[in-house]
């Protein structure tokens, strides 16, 4: 029964006779609750925006602090960039870390204290920080949360292990005796890659190559490195066609992240940067989608967030672009998949300016792999130039698209789509 | 004088170092347990769903297009194709795919000609002798071309 046909029954049960003083009542109400409904749809305004961001590290290794120690002081720089009292304000929590690479099992009951998070809501997503970001996002949009911080750290220069942790992660008994570490998953991916798209050895050295100077304007940056095509492409292989240089090095380093209702926001921060649309995605745990030359996970999770922040043409929508580039090749292939590349199968190669700039900022490249921190890591970069950009009132950079993938043999990402208006 | 440790050089940089030893045991379930016997008869096993007809290595008891049940089981042809491959030195890993068959197996592949090593390439298992297979991957040797 339909909630109209209800009230009509209940009025008549209660007026009887008097039922057409009831259906005057009910057109009544119709129209005002349609009113009401309006006029609240342009004063509520449910958007979310990032309020405040912190980060700590960034550097190959970061003897002299504990990765608690990393984190309160990226935490610390957060919230004193938006005024927030981390005990009274924030109302969620979400960490995003991964109990081998912290080298403690339910490593979430080590999380709250340094972030000022005891004895209030917390949660850990065991993901990249941007599914993180994502939890938030809904947090707030639901009415749960109307401040709410994320964080994500690396502290793999501590990890003695690291090698092991990444043959941990294969499957134990058809993979395990076979891929090693678990490279030649991104290596075998690679190949199939460059088959499928025609994509040349020359090309992704153009990516090493850009990343890592664009690394040189960025003080974050731990391994950019003025680096020719011709320099990248004599590198040694790791597992033949990844050669070493192709691959982001380890690094330390901690992101927080807070985000804000847009009734808070506004009050919070001059300079509000909204989450206009968020999605993820996991392609599959088989072994074709690990390797498969299409970021399928990517395609999906852009898919999502798209369709929120209603963006149709992603090539002209976007003014720069945050992408995952862990292994150099994975660039290409995520800003296919993102649709944000002109790559023409057919033309044999890719052009040598996409549409839309990608990791201007050096990328994993440059600034290495924080592991869960990786998608927190391009958040901060684009937030960074969106925020700069403002400031200068430059027109070039207003919306952002923010990628994650979760490393090998995942086929796991996230997508933000960020914009200062 | 009361301990600074700003004013020490080393101390604070000094790190506690800890292992622990973690052993775990694998249940290879209905799907499993069936690809590892047909290993031992050196055979290559893959699951086949009911409702979709969908199959697939390595098996398993559910569809992963259509989420029905696989309770069917179909040997792979006896050469498969070369997906993609990586190498390091003498070693050489590969992606191999069956026709009409969903999913790859990894396995070493050996080669005497790299040159005919290419993506698409025919490749077939070589098993170890049948006395000493356990039911492991490693019942196959190794995957050789087929050319
Ligand atoms: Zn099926």
């Amino acid at each position: 029964m339909n909630n109209k046909a209800g009230i009509e029954q209940y009025l008549y049960a209660s007026f009887g006779p008097e039922l057409k003083f009831g259906r005057w009542l009910m057109v009544s109400k119709a129209f005002t609750d349609k009113l009401v409904g309006n006029i609240g749809a342009l004063l509520l305004d449910d958007k979310v925006a990032i309020v405040g961001i912190g980060y700590s590290g960034f550097s190959p290794a970061t003897p002299s602090q504990s990765y608690k120690e990393l984190i309160f002081d990226a935490a610390s720089r957060a919230y004193a960039e938006c005024s927030v009292n981390p005990r009274k304000d924030v109302e969620s929590f979400v960490c995003c870390e991964e109990d081998l690479w912290e080298g403690t099992s339910i490593t979430d009951e080590y999380a709250p204290d340094q972030l000022g998070a005891a004895q209030r809501n917390i949660c850990t997503v065991s993901q990249d920080g941007l599914n993180g970001v994502a939890t938030a996002y809904m947090h707030i949009k639901s009415g749960v949360a109307s401040i709410a911080v994320v964080e994500s750290h690396s502290k793999l220069s501590n990890v003695l292990s690291q090698s092991q942790v990444r043959e941990f992660a294969l499957e134990p008994y058809y993979e395990r005796p076979i891929l090693s570490d678990g490279i030649p998953v991104a290596a075998m991916q690679m190949r199939r890659f460059m088959h499928d798209y025609k994509v040349t050895e020359e090309d992704i050295a153009q990516v090493v190559s850009k990343n890592k100077k664009n690394g040189l304007f960025n003080q974050r940056s731990s391994y950019a490195a003025d680096v020719s095509v011709e320099q990248a492409m004599r590198s040694p292989f790791v597992w033949n066609p990844l050669r070493r240089i192709q691959m982001a090095p380890p690094a330390d380093g901690c992101v927080v992240a807070v985000l804000a209702s847009a009734e808070k926001a506004r009050s919070m921060t001059e300079q509000p940067v909204w989450i206009k649309g968020i999605g993820w995605n996991s392609a599959s745990t088989s072994a074709e989608s690990a390797i498969s030359s299409d970021a399928l996970y990517a395609k999906e999770a852009a898919k999502m967030a798209y369709k929120i922040a209603g963006v149709n043409s992603p090539k002209s929508y976007f003014d720069f672009a945050e992408v995952d580039d862990t292994y150099a090749f994975k660039e290409l292939q995520h800003a296919e998949a993102l649709g944000i590349a002109d790559m023409d199968v057919s033309k044999g190669n890719m052009p040598a300016v996409a549409p839309v700039p990608i990791n201007m900022s050096g990328g994993s490249l440059s600034l290495g792999d924080l592991v869960e921190a990786t998608g927190l890591v391009r958040l901060l970069e684009a937030v960074q130039r969106l925020r700069n950009a403002e400031r200068k009132r430059s027109k070039g950079s207003k919306r952002a698209l923010v990628q994650s993938w979760r490393g090998i043999p995942s086929s796991s990402g996230a997508v933000a789509v960020l914009g200062v208006e | 004088m009361e301990y600074n440790p700003l004013f020490d050089g080393t101390y604070h940089l000094r790190p506690w170092v800890d292992s622990l030893p973690l052993e775990y045991k694998y249940s290879l379930g209905v799907a499993g347990k069936t690809f590892s016997e047909g290993l031992r008869r050196g055979k290559i096993l893959a699951s086949k769903c009911s409702r979709c007809n969908e199959s697939r290595i390595p098996p398993s008891i559910y569809c992963v297009g259509c989420f029905g049940y696989s309770d069917g089981y179909v040997q792979v042809s006896e050469t498969g194709t070369l997906y993609s491959f990586a190498s390091r030195g003498d070693l050489v890993v590969a992606a191999v795919e069956f026709k009409g068959v969903k999913g790859l197996l990894f396995h070493r592949l050996v080669v005497s000609d790299r040159n005919k090593l290419e993506i698409g390439a025919p490749v077939r298992p070589v098993f170890v002798q049948e006395a000493i297979r356990k039911g492991d991957i490693t019942d196959i040797d190794h995957f050789e071309l087929a050319v």
